[in-house]
């Protein structure tokens, strides 16, 4: 862009700041590239006064030039990005153990964050080609009775190719609009044997010190949920029926009573589910909306006229597909799970909760998906009522800390969690 | 950024649809810069296929090229855009007739927007610079009794300086993800006189018959009642609190049934609007929230409510007389989330008359409330002499064949968008 105004840089450097960055040793050239960046004077005198690190001053600046100055993007995702958002999760896989784990994301890659709270994507792109995302979602919770709002960090990933490019840490100059910046919690999962992810996070500083490790796996709280192979339902569906909006408060209060307590989970009220349901769109749906999940995948099931159970499946396969293949061997799987949302029952109805998920087992089928994720963890007692499904646990670290209200972590972080309500929306 | 792989453009061109571009006459190159910016084959072959001018396409393809491979970026703003946004905003007047008003936004240039549904700010950026911004919200309300989700357009601005430089089309190329960003519709205020937008308007497609008049669009007034301190009866009025929500949404729902633009609250959104969407408390200040809601009791009952946004503390208008050098400052208040119980007009006219006290307590040169729908209120608050602040409501639908979307004919006006 051309322009006769003064208005961009090079910028006139104060002569005082001058003099006090001499004085602080800064190299000849280093404050004029920070005026340049329009970093504004209370920092850098901030930095003069604190005596940050010269060597600290010039990678913040040197990142941030990378940003400004060059081909370098870095910002939310935007309805034009799918296209190149598919190819960036294509392409970049995870180690995990023995076996390049590629999370696929697409047709629709936004699928999954859409179900997330206050969800944005970021990404960092070079002339058109995205070279790394994540997601940033931040929802209102409860965590040991106390209510927090807590930011939900995921689907990180540099493309392959481009790692150790500091990519990561230009990413995460990527900010969320306000309000969501001011948050108290801050929740991750590690996957199960996922020990270059582990690495790169203590490089991030993410850990506060040395992560312990659980029985030699990741860093955090062991949590799982239930895969159960897809299987044809050969049951009785008698009772089951897809839920309207006249169930919404029968079931707002099974899937309240069902995990009333449980760390991260907030009651849900009938307005919300609504909202859930409808897809965040109030009214009927229009023609261009792409459905995720909504109305047409929330199962009830009834017993004598009386709504005991009720469960959604998202149809997570249709748009997220892990591909598993084995280094040494070549061997490949993949899966393509439906997954369990919102399920609650009523006291005494374990048996109708455990045949309504066999009856999703058999939708799961129908739909083409392998395995059908419920996270079942705190649940043991409906866990063990499906034992004969042969499931296989899928296992990562649940990671938490938490900041105070002057910016600094607890540590130990207060609260703590110690019994995770997992929802699927942010597995 | 180097690198020695070939994931960057130059890419290949297709040769099918090189000969197809020549078929068409495409200058040279164009095919080819179509593909660097990774388009799809097949949204280059609808190019190709639209009956239109390869001058259209070399100018949209222009217009991407700068957002790709220049130094200008458009994106959602961020938080750490502050100090860049305020700078802006103070440098990006409008010409009101003979006017230019200077919108500020300041010291939290996201206040206002951080009191609407879903909304975000579109940043553009030269080197560091912003040099073009406006903001976006996404509201469900009703429209003609049917639900639709409609768009607010605001705050567009593009800095003194960088004007006619193509910025405010670049400005918005910044979308979010189609499930957030789509819309049945948007509207949008227009200040009468303000002519560069409308000619702007002109240019995106709007008819002559929604631009032209004195106030193009509907006609939209606002009263703005000058501060001064409070000395009537204050008995009954006090701060509202969590129990009263639930009393507060049926006045308002009262208030205000009917009119297009509107959404009934609840209990729920009421208070959800007043924490300020968090529950949580995380350090950050307030825009307007339960410190700011007022209710009033008569008969042992919530008979009215309504709410104080101190929007001069982050909103200013700087107007400058071009011909005659006046300048006058307008720091306003904002009533906000206004109902009462039917009857009860002297009671929400003695609550308003509070809130003007509350208003010049607050240091802030009047008091903005939307009366238009409640005339006999605005005869009983004649004696405060208030300027009116009108402009054009404009409203636009993307209606679906065979199923258009209603006009707007008697909307709500809610000042956080105003």
């Amino acid at each position: 862009m051309t322009t006769d105004t003064s208005i961009f840089p090079p910028f006139s450097v104060p002569a005082d700041l001058l003099e006090a960055a001499a004085t602080k040793g800064w190299p000849e050239g280093l404050l004029q590239r920070a005026v340049n960046l329009g970093i504004p004077r209370e920092n850098i005198d901030w930095w003069l006064e604190h005596g940050r690190s010269v060597k600290d001053v010039e990678a913040d600046i040197a990142q941030r030039e990378r940003l400004t100055f060059g081909t370098l993007r870095g910002r939310a995702a935007g309805e034009r990005d799918s296209r190149a958002l598919v190819d960036l999760y294509a392409n970049s896989p995870e180690e995990i153990g023995d076996w390049d784990v590629t999370v696929e994301r697409g047709p629709n890659p936004f699928a999954q964050f859409r179900l997330q709270e206050n969800c944005f994507v970021r990404l960092l792109e070079d002339r058109g080609v995205v070279l790394a995302a994540s997601a940033f979602a931040s929802m209102n919770t409860i965590v040991a009775g106390r209510r927090l709002l807590v930011r939900l960090p995921s689907a990180f990933r540099v493309r392959q190719g481009f790692r150790s490019q500091g990519l990561s840490n230009l990413m995460l100059s990527v900010l969320p609009p306000l309000p969501y910046t001011f948050l108290r919690g801050q929740l991750w999962y590690i996957r199960s044997r996922n020990f270059n992810g582990v690495d790169w996070m203590k490089a991030m500083h993410m850990f506060q010190g040395e992560p312990p490790s659980i029985d030699g796996d990741v860093p955090g709280l062991p949590v799982f949920v239930h895969c159960y192979p897809a299987r044809t339902f050969e049951g009785s569906a008698d009772g089951i029926r897809k839920a309207g909006p006249a169930d919404l408060p029968a079931c707002v209060h099974l899937i309240n009573r069902t995990h009333q307590g449980e760390d991260l989970f907030r009651p849900y009220s009938d307005e919300r589910l609504e909202n859930v349901l409808d897809e965040g769109v109030w009214g009927g749906k229009p023609d261009w909306w792409p459905h995720v999940y909504g109305w047409s995948d929330f199962y009830l099931i009834e017993r004598s006229g009386r709504v005991v159970a009720c469960a959604g499946l998202w149809d997570h396969g249709r748009d997220i597909r892990e591909v598993w293949r084995h280094r040494a061997t070549g061997e490949e799987d993949v899966i393509e799970p439906t997954a369990l949302l919102d399920f609650g029952w009523a006291r005494g109805a374990e048996a109708e909760a455990e045949r309504l998920i066999r009856f999703l087992l058999g939708e799961t089928q129908r739909l083409g998906r392998t395995h059908l994720m419920a996270p079942l963890q705190q649940l043991p007692r409906l866990a063990s009522r499906l034992e004969d499904l042969s499931p296989v646990l899928d296992r990562r670290g649940l990671n938490w800390r938490v900041f105070g209200l002057d910016g600094n972590l607890t540590d130990p972080a207060d609260p703590a969690i110690t019994r995770p309500f997992i929802d699927l929306r942010y597995w | 950024m180097t690198t020695e792989t070939s994931i960057f453009p130059p890419f290949p061109v297709p040769a099918e649809l090189e000969a197809k571009a020549a078929d068409k006459g495409w200058p040279h190159d164009l095919v080819q810069r179509f593909v660097n910016i990774s388009f799809p084959a097949s949204s280059i072959e609808e190019w190709l296929d639209r009956p239109v001018p390869a001058k259209d396409a070399e100018h949209w393809v222009t217009m991407r090229e700068r957002l790709i491979f220049g130094t200008i970026q458009s994106r959602i703003a961020m938080w750490n855009d502050t100090d860049a946004l305020v700078e802006l905003f103070a440098n990006s007047a409008e010409d009101i007739g003979d006017w230019q008003v200077t919108v500020e936004r300041g010291p939290d240039p996201f206040a206002q927007f951080r009191l609407q549904e879903d909304a975000y700010i579109r940043l553009t950026m030269d080197r560091g610079v912003a040099v073009a911004a406006s903001a976006v919200a996404r509201l469900s309300a009703y429209v003609g009794g049917k639900k639709l989700i409609v768009r607010c357009t605001q705050a567009f601005r593009v800095r003194n300086e960088c004007r006619g430089q193509g910025l405010a089309s670049l400005n918005q190329e910044v979308s979010r993800p189609d499930y957030q960003e789509r819309t049945h519709g948007q509207f949008y205020y227009i200040r009468p006189q303000n002519e560069q937008s409308i000619q702007w308007l002109q240019h995106q497609g709007l008819s002559a018959r929604q631009t032209e008049g004195a106030v193009p669009g509907m006609p939209a007034t606002v009263l703005l009642y000058p501060a001064r301190p409070f000395e009537g009866d204050m008995s009954g009025i006090r701060k509202a609190r969590r129990a009263d929500a639930a009393a507060c949404a049926r006045l308002i729902n009262e208030t205000s049934r009917g009119l297009d633009l509107f959404r009934p609250w609840t209990a729920t959104t009421l208070r959800q609007r007043l924490d300020g969407f968090t529950w949580a408390d995380v350090g950050l200040t307030k825009v307007y929230g339960w410190n700011d809601y007022y209710v009033l009791e008569e008969d042992g009952r919530v008979v009215a409510c309504a709410g104080l946004w101190d929007r001069g503390r982050d909103v200013r208008e700087v107007w400058r007389n071009e011909v005659t050098a006046e300048k006058k400052l307008l720091e306003t208040a904002a009533v906000l989330d206004l109902g009462f119980e039917p009857g009860r007009e002297a009671a929400l006219a003695r609550l308003l008359r509070y809130l003007i006290g509350e208003t010049h307590g607050l240091g802030r040169t009047h008091l903005m409330v939307w009366l238009q729908h409640l005339p006999a209120v605005e005869s009983l608050l004649a004696d405060q002499g208030p300027a009116s602040d009108p402009r054009g409501l404009q409203w636009r639908t993307y209606a679906t064949p065979g199923r258009p979307d209603p006009p707007v004919t008697k909307p709500h006006i809610d000042l956080r968008y105003w």
